[in-house]
């Protein structure tokens, strides 16, 4: 260990002991034990699919356009037919598909947590209650429209 | 007795007739590999407990991945970093469950009351003060002086340059020496 003679005494005499600690611990590691384990997995585990960055990042990509359209969809069709307390965005139909069985864990929960988020933020939505849409003033329609559009854009996910 | 036709073959041998399906060749890596490895981790405070099921995740998920090692650092250096970065998993889920880490272990006062428990209270000192570097000041420091390895093979393995690699060295020492104080 030469690079241990760059580092100050009294921390490479700690080094030097700590180590030998590691040592001590490491020896209690059964080889024969982790090779058996090891093999075994590599039998009856499937690799995984291994995917080029380019397509992974933009899955990625997806997913987040996919969360910002529902969320939006969400909030647009509360506002449309009035917030009803306790309202759930699961009742809601959605003009969308996604192919959750592509997702892996992380982005599916991603995915279920914005979701969850959608009646939230719609509540956070200081509007005030909005019955029907013919009572919606020009700003609020023009609002409305951009998020149609919006949503018709984004419905080729 | 004989030894095994592949005890004496190179890593990147054994790599290649792992990958031609020898199991052999991967059963003498893990051998070769495991006990250095668990070292590695031992001394980032690893709980003895949890050592071998990090040692033999490490080592599967390295099998797993050989399509992506690119051979710039050993297959020994590139399996620590896998290592450290499962290392660094486990602890999120530990702080996660509410895991409490044993603390290390008490020095025997029979056994040479000064000497022996001023090594192990130092140990035990850095063994923290390593726990509060950042992951790469870390990882930097331990490649260079527990293993030994040059900065050119640190900086392949852990996608650093050269240059980043000595910063990480100097400021994890420089902060482990004030924490010794």
């Amino acid at each position: 260990m030469d690079a241990m003679n760059e580092l100050p005494d009294d921390l490479a005499k700690a080094l030097k002991a700590l180590d030998e600690r590691a040592a001590q611990r490491a020896r209690a590691v059964n080889t024969g034990r982790v090779a058996r384990t090891v093999m075994e997995r590599l039998r009856s585990e499937p690799a995984l699919e291994e995917r080029p960055m380019w397509v992974r990042r933009w899955r990625a990509m997806a997913l987040a356009a996919a969360v910002v359209v529902l969320a939006a969809l969400g909030i647009a069709v509360l506002r449309t037919q009035g917030a009803r307390p306790g309202a759930s965005v699961a009742t809601l139909a959605l003009p969308l598909e996604l192919d959750t069985q592509a997702l892996a864990e992380g982005q599916e929960q991603a995915l279920l947590q914005a979701v969850e988020e959608v009646p939230a933020a719609a509540a956070a939505y200081s509007e005030p209650s909005l019955g029907s849409v013919e009572e919606l003033n020009e700003q609020e329609l023009q609002t409305l429209l951009r998020d149609m559009e919006r949503l018709n854009g984004g419905g080729a996910l | 007795m004989r030894a095994p036709a592949t005890a004496d073959l190179a890593d990147t041998e054994l790599i290649a007739r792992y990958l031609r399906g020898e199991e052999q060749a991967a059963t003498q890596l893990v051998e070769r590999h495991a006990v250095p490895l668990a070292r590695f981790l031992a001394v980032q405070g690893a709980p003895e407990a949890e050592l071998e099921d990090i040692v033999q995740d490490a080592l599967f998920r390295a099998f797993r991945s050989l399509g992506s090692f690119r051979g710039g650092a050993s297959f020994r250096t590139w399996l620590l970093t896998i290592g450290g970065n499962l290392l660094k998993d486990r602890r999120r889920q530990w702080k996660r469950q509410q895991v409490i880490e044993l603390v290390p272990e008490v020095p025997d006062p029979k056994a040479d009351p000064v000497g022996e428990a001023d090594a192990s209270w130092a140990a035990s000192k850095l063994e923290q003060g390593l726990t509060r570097l950042a992951r790469l000041q870390r990882e930097v420091f331990l490649l260079r002086a527990q293993q030994g390895l040059g900065y050119t093979e640190i900086a392949a393995a852990l996608d650093i340059t050269e240059g980043a690699a000595r910063v990480h060295y100097h400021h994890a020492v420089k902060r482990l020496k004030a924490w010794m104080q």
